[in-house]
């Protein structure tokens, strides 16, 4: 058994093996025996971080010993930081493993499944309910263990009458009673859900619903599954390539009714599980996951990869996700306590994007993305694909579209989010969304630089980017005074007008804009603080009514 | 298996007899103890099915009571408890299990464990406000006495026991899980129950306040930002305004304050500002805490001037800042004083 850990004089850090708002989780080695740990660095001072939520996580992880479940070796404060020391379990998380494409063997799946059921059976002995069971947080060892972590959302029940009223979770592991948040709360059972959603997910290499809903819809799909077949329909169960154990296993976790839901101990002597619980070579399997794994990444060049769990961050992803609740613009809104989809920070690909960003693309993807498209380098199978050409178009040109390359991700991520945008708030036609992806399309292929043919000296000297060249004349003829064309024209300076109220932001104040002549607009203009904000329009006109009193202060002393 | 006893004890009488004769062994030799652990671990799952049920039973009341009864009547929490270490690991946490569930059974409007508790065994709330003290019982101790204290009469016991103090102490322990678990309890102890509380803090002036001082001028970050946040809480219940006037008064508590102001940490600021405002804000101020505040008056205003708040994207928090800023600019000048 080893030690606790008390100090960081104990430990040699070595490389980061993930990331999170949190802080950095690297990989340690202890410097007495050379065993390798998990160091989990939690910035104190970052104000996302309560010390009293933190300290629950602790408690619960170190009241946990079970080969299962990623053991706690101790932890301590340095300068504002938080020390985590875990055990380090080096084949990477199953949602890693999944990567490079589904598992379809029945045995391994049976196998990986077994071993979390042990560890819930543990947990919910215990009176703990994990609560954001997803393949992110199923870690797989080279010496083929399998184990259970994240417990930062984790709860203590305490007693087996408790219940607890708080959703959290991530929307499609969430089971129904947890999101509907009735009958008094939820208990070990919805970690039986996520159960099964990761069994799913694992043949299917996602899980249930998410190729077919962005996470809001999920939510409010499995909300309304009152029978045990509403759900199954809804996830094709009838219609999946799989034995009938396997079928057996899935419904038995997919029961909307709690009571009724197998638990983990009752699970464990499903067929599906005792059928292949002797099988001999099970480190094996697990091992060749972690072997396709690495081929995987060599072949596509990913030299670096989480091979950790990232924890889930309730803060920032309820925001994230109100946000998006907003933009999708819904009925009904739920009481968001929830901890959601982590992606991992983007990797080292061609087209990284944000998780926001891939998040929303994933509505879309289908219909989006172009059918030959660059799977084998797309890192996120759901982001917004690019088609090939336009890599080579740019690829094809010299170094000095480097600096071009480097915008691009930042780029894509602006025309994905204006595209999403446009296309929640109104109904396209399938024409308008046609050109409207086209139109990105050329946008993006314009981010190349300008060529110049007389001069050469100028191409260093003065290197334009086709596209934001545009983009800015574009701007700058439209937000132009109009005042000199007035001498010309009212017609046309009316509609000049027109144009900036159409096209600029209405929080957008453009500096020298007096064309309207009247007092009105050199009001707005001149003491205002160019905000190019994010402003939402209710913090803006807040901002506005803000400033009117001010002024109003202002005026009478 | 309606009941998994259906060996050995029968009833529930019988295994509460037998688990106390198991625990009493671990006592005992030495050379069988991993034997006797398991007998504990196998009597203390099998009681617990008796309160809890299982999959396929649900508890029964009758059962219920006739354990509840037999655990007082031979002291069995008491056994358990003072046996704790010696149990293995997650039996430690089924004792915690069975003794929330019997804490929280009432019959009418009594609390039987409660009663029992105050009444006849207090030494077990001693052995918890001691479970600090071990690292590997201090975790379960905590949850438990924090179960325990949610009953008025049991916080007033701890805390009318000398004790108490030691949790100023154990919040200092190098173990991080424990330090903070029983900073935990200290929390709960003084803002549970808020009547209680009060007389206390005003009863107790002295004492606490020197160790909460020396808490918040702790070397340990975390020590000292769970201390400040414990005495906002403190200094925001109306229901403590005796204690409240006297560290308001006291120009030593002032000067803590300001060199929290000027910590490196934004959030220990922060913390420090929610405190510091009260000793503006004050309408009486005592002398000494006007001749300094006076005394610093330009920097203060230098410092709020460039108190950077918008990191914490706080309304409230600017209003008061300005607030602050221009009571204290309305402060004497220092001639004056002199």
């Amino acid at each position: 058994m080893i030690d606790r850990i008390v100090s960081a004089e104990e430990l040699e850090v070595c490389e980061e093996v993930g990331r999170g708002g949190f802080g950095v989780v690297y990989r340690g080695l202890i410097k007495a025996n050379n065993k390798e740990v998990a160091i989990k660095q939690i910035d104190l001072e970052n104000d996302q971080t309560d010390i009293f939520e933190i300290n629950k996580e602790i408690q619960i992880i170190s009241e946990c010993r079970l080969d299962q479940i990623t053991r706690y070796l101790g932890c301590f404060v340095k300068h504002y930081k938080l020390w985590v020391i875990m055990e380090f379990v080096n084949g990477g998380s199953l949602w890693d493993l999944l990567k490079p494409g589904p598992i379809k063997d029945e045995r391994t799946i049976s196998l990986i499944i077994r071993e979390i059921l042990l560890a819930l059976e543990y947990l919910h002995s215990q009176g703990k309910i994990h609560r954001d069971l997803k393949s992110q947080n199923i870690l797989l060892s080279k010496s083929g263990e399998v184990k259970l972590t994240d417990f930062g959302v984790s709860t203590q029940l305490s007693s087996n009458f408790s219940r607890r009223n708080t959703t959290v979770g991530t929307p499609y592991w969430m089971a129904p009673e947890v999101i509907l948040n009735n009958n008094g709360g939820h208990s070990f059972k919805a970690d039986i859900w996520s159960l099964g959603c990761c069994a799913y997910e694992i043949f299917n290499g996602k899980p249930p619903l998410q190729n077919q809903y962005p996470p809001m819809k999920a939510l409010r799909q499995i909300s309304k599954c009152q029978q045990d077949q509403d759900f199954l329909g809804l996830i094709g169960l009838s219609g999946m390539d799989i034995s009938y154990q396997f079928k057996d296993f899935l419904a038995m976790c997919f029961v909307v009714d709690t009571r009724e839901r197998y638990s983990a101990t009752k699970l464990l002597n499903h067929k599906f599980i005792t059928k292949y619980k002797n099988v001999v070579d099970k480190p094996k399997l697990i091992k060749r996951l972690i072997t396709n794994k690495q081929l995987w990444d060599q072949e596509n060049h990913i030299t670096k990869s989480h091979n950790f769990y990232v924890p889930t961050e309730i803060a920032l992803n309820q925001k994230k996700w109100n946000q998006e609740e907003a933009e999708v613009g819904t009925e009904r809104t739920i009481q968001f306590d929830l901890s959601s989809i982590h992606y991992d920070s983007p990797p080292q690909t061609t087209y990284p994007s944000s998780p926001s960003s891939s998040k929303r693309s994933t509505t879309r993807e289908s219909s989006f993305s172009p059918p030959a498209s660059t799977v084998g380098d797309t890192e996120k199978p759901n982001a917004l694909e690019y088609p090939n050409e336009i890599k080579n178009v740019t690829n094809a040109s010299t170094k000095q579209d480097y600096v071009a390359n480097g915008l691009r991700p930042d780029f894509i991520r602006i025309l994905n989010k204006v595209f999403h945008k446009l296309e929640t708030k109104n109904t396209l036609t399938t024409e308008q969304y046609d050109n409207i992806v086209s139109l990105n399309r050329i946008l993006l292929e314009l981010l190349c630089f300008a060529q110049y043919t007389e001069n050469q000296e100028q191409i260093h000297a003065n290197k334009k980017i086709l596209v934001f060249q545009y983009l800015k004349y574009f701007l700058k003829e439209v937000t132009k005074s109009s005042s000199e064309s007035a001498y010309h024209a009212t017609l046309n300076a009316n509609s000049r007008v027109m144009l900036q109220r159409l096209i600029i932001p209405s929080n957008f104040s453009i500096q020298n804009r007096s064309v309207l002549g009247a007092a009105e607009t050199a009001f707005t203009t001149m003491d205002r603080p160019r905000t190019y904000s994010e402003f939402d329009e209710i913090e803006h006109s807040l901002f506005e009514s803000w400033i009117d009193k001010m002024k109003e202060k202002g005026k009478s002393p | 298996m309606a009941f998994l006893f259906k060996r050995n004890p029968k009833t529930p009488q019988e295994l509460v007899r037998a688990l106390n004769e198991s625990v009493s062994k671990l006592d005992v030799s030495s050379d069988n103890s991993k034997k006797y652990q398991d007998e504990c671990t196998r009597f203390l799952t099998q009681v617990k099915v008796v309160l809890h049920g299982d999959d396929e039973t649900d508890p029964q009341p009758d059962q219920i009571s006739f354990l509840a009864q037999e655990i007082y009547a031979t002291d069995c929490l008491y056994y358990l408890i003072a046996n704790l270490k010696k149990l293995n690991f997650d039996s430690r946490k089924d004792v915690l299990i069975i003794f929330s569930t019997l804490l929280r059974r009432q019959i009418g409007s009594k609390s039987p464990t409660v009663d029992y508790l105050i009444n006849s065994k207090p030494e077990i709330i001693q052995i918890l406000i001691r479970g600090p003290e071990s690292q590997e019982i201090g975790l379960i101790c905590g949850q438990i006495l924090r179960d325990c204290i949610k009953y008025e009469v049991i916080n007033r016991f701890v805390i009318s026991s000398p004790l108490f103090w030691n949790f100023f102490q154990y919040v200092h322990l190098p173990v991080f899980e424990i330090a903070t678990d029983s900073f935990t309890t200290l929390h709960d102890l003084l803002t549970i129950h808020k009547k209680l509380v009060s007389e206390f803090l005003a009863n107790n002036y002295d004492q606490f306040n020197t160790q909460i001082n020396k808490l918040i001028q702790s070397n340990n970050y975390v020590t000292k930002r769970q201390s400040v946040r414990l005495l906002s809480e403190l200094v925001l219940q109306r229901q403590n305004q005796l204690f409240l006037n006297r560290y308001f008064d006291d120009s030593n508590n002032l000067k803590i304050i300001m060199i929290l102001l000027s910590d490196k940490s934004k959030n220990l600021q922060i913390e420090g500002f929610h405190i510091f405002k009260f000793f503006v804000a004050k309408p009486k101020k005592s002398q000494r805490v006007l001749d300094i505040l006076a005394k610093n008056k330009d920097n203060f205003i230098e410092f709020f001037n460039t108190f950077d708040i918008q990191t914490f994207n706080d309304a409230n928090l600017v209003d008061e800042r300005d607030y602050i800023l221009g009571e204290i600019q309305k402060l004497p000048e220092i001639e004056r004083i002199n």
